[in-house]
């Protein structure tokens, strides 16, 4: 009977970050990652200057 | 130890901003007395947030950041910095210290609140088996909260992720926990002596400092980038950058100087070392609630002032500050009436 563990939210990253494990015998069976946090920066960029791109996208990550 | 600052002390060293003296360095052992005297402590959370202001936070080199978040800031959560996680995290880190500090602990947010789809576009973790959405945590810490911190554009005022079309419906968090004391310092990021000042003024104090209309400290947003530019005087002779790396005014090339808030041109970033016009980029005007839903590099719009000067040429979202845009818009005029500042088609030139 595998054992699922979730870390939710795993810290000491950028953004959110839920990760989903599925351990059997000691053995890691699967395993799941998922990005908690949408923001839709392409939506925004649509229709704008594309000089904006370089103000706007590097927005994506601060670290 | 150090002897007692007096607030209007304090208020001159922030708004004072001498670039050579490092401001944290400077409150950082009153600072850790505050704490060492049983300070509330801070939690800090991130929603629709790039971690930008937390990475200009640790630009805070002296003292080490270290020392400022664990000996003079008594941070019990951070996103990037705690090493719990998961469930240890949340409930320890998070809801353990809300729950034994209940209206004696500071809220730092960061990042905006995204309220399409019941919140769904951004979790923060799991409580009995539950997706917590970032808008229900920052209701139920924000309203548990002594008083709230918005650090950066986006939790003061939604910026980047609240851009038109805003496609996740994010939210400043003053719209969504009402009742609860609110500080706005802005930026994208902001400089790190606005957020370490922000905090030292309100653990030394255990009051908010005086803000302007926009929720902001007036001791740090109450100049205007424009009037202290170092490229002021090209403004004043009419010279005017047509290309990046010209000299001159940088308002062609679609600088927001005349319209932001902030101290940036005489405190400079990076310890000091520089700043945005001083390496040849226009002003964004980050620190303003309407950024960025301008036309980033077009020459911003002129304001009208009155039935006899309407100078309005483009059209942009948003509600300014009616004293700024008097102030700013009867200044503009005055030089496109002088033939300062060319008309439409003249700027258009050298564009692309």
């Amino acid at each position: 009977m595998a054992e699922r563990v979730i870390i939710d939210p795993v810290t000491r990253i950028e953004g959110h970050l839920k990760v989903e494990v599925e351990v059997e015998a000691g053995s890691v069976v699967n395993a799941q990652a998922s990005g908690m946090l949408f923001r839709g920066l392409e939506l925004i960029m649509r229709g704008r200057d594309p000089r904006d791109a370089q103000q706007i996208m590097q927005r994506v990550c601060g670290v | 130890m150090p002897s007692k600052l007096s607030r209007r002390d304090f208020v001159k060293l922030c708004a004072g901003s001498a670039a050579a003296i490092s401001l944290s360095g400077y409150l950082a052992p009153f600072m850790a007395e505050a704490v060492a005297a049983g300070a509330p402590p801070v939690i800090w959370i991130q929603g629709a947030s790039c971690t930008g202001c937390s990475i200009s936070l640790l630009n805070t080199v002296h003292p080490d950041i270290k020392d400022v978040l664990l000996k003079t800031i008594s941070v019990r959560y951070h996103p990037n910095l705690s090493a719990a996680s998961g469930d240890l995290g949340l409930n320890e880190g998070i809801f353990k210290t809300a729950r034994e500090n209940s209206k004696n602990f500071y809220l730092v947010v960061e990042g905006a609140v995204p309220t399409g789809a019941d919140g769904k576009y951004c979790m923060v973790g799991e409580r009995d088996g539950h997706h917590i959405t970032f808008l229900d945590l920052v209701k139920e810490l924000g309203s548990q909260a002594a008083a709230i911190l918005n650090f950066g554009t986006c939790s003061a005022y939604g910026g980047l992720p609240a851009t038109p079309p805003n496609p996740t419906g994010c939210k400043p968090v003053g719209d969504v926990v009402k009742n609860v004391p609110i500080v706005n310092v802005p930026g994208c990021p902001p400089h790190p002596d606005w957020m370490v000042g922000t905090i030292a003024h309100i653990l030394l104090y255990k009051d908010i400092p005086e803000l302007d209309s926009f929720g902001r400290p007036k001791m740090f947003f109450s100049q205007i980038i424009h009037d202290n530019c170092e490229r002021r005087q090209y403004f004043d002779n009419a010279i005017f950058a047509k290309n990046f790396g010209d000299p001159g005014c940088l308002l062609e090339l679609g600088c927001k100087g005349p319209f932001a808030f902030c101290d940036s041109s005489t405190r400079s970033w990076n310890s000091g070392v520089n700043w945005c016009i001083r390496s040849g980029a226009p002003c964004l005007a980050c620190t303003e609630p309407q950024f960025p839903g301008w036309p980033i590099y077009e020459r911003m719009p002129e304001v009208p002032v009155g039935p006899a000067m309407t100078a309005t040429v483009d059209q942009i979202g948003g509600v300014l500050g009616a004293a700024a845009v008097l102030g700013i818009g009867g200044h503009l005029a005055g030089n496109v009436m002088t033939g300062r500042i060319g008309g439409k088609n003249e700027e258009k030139e050298g564009d692309i």
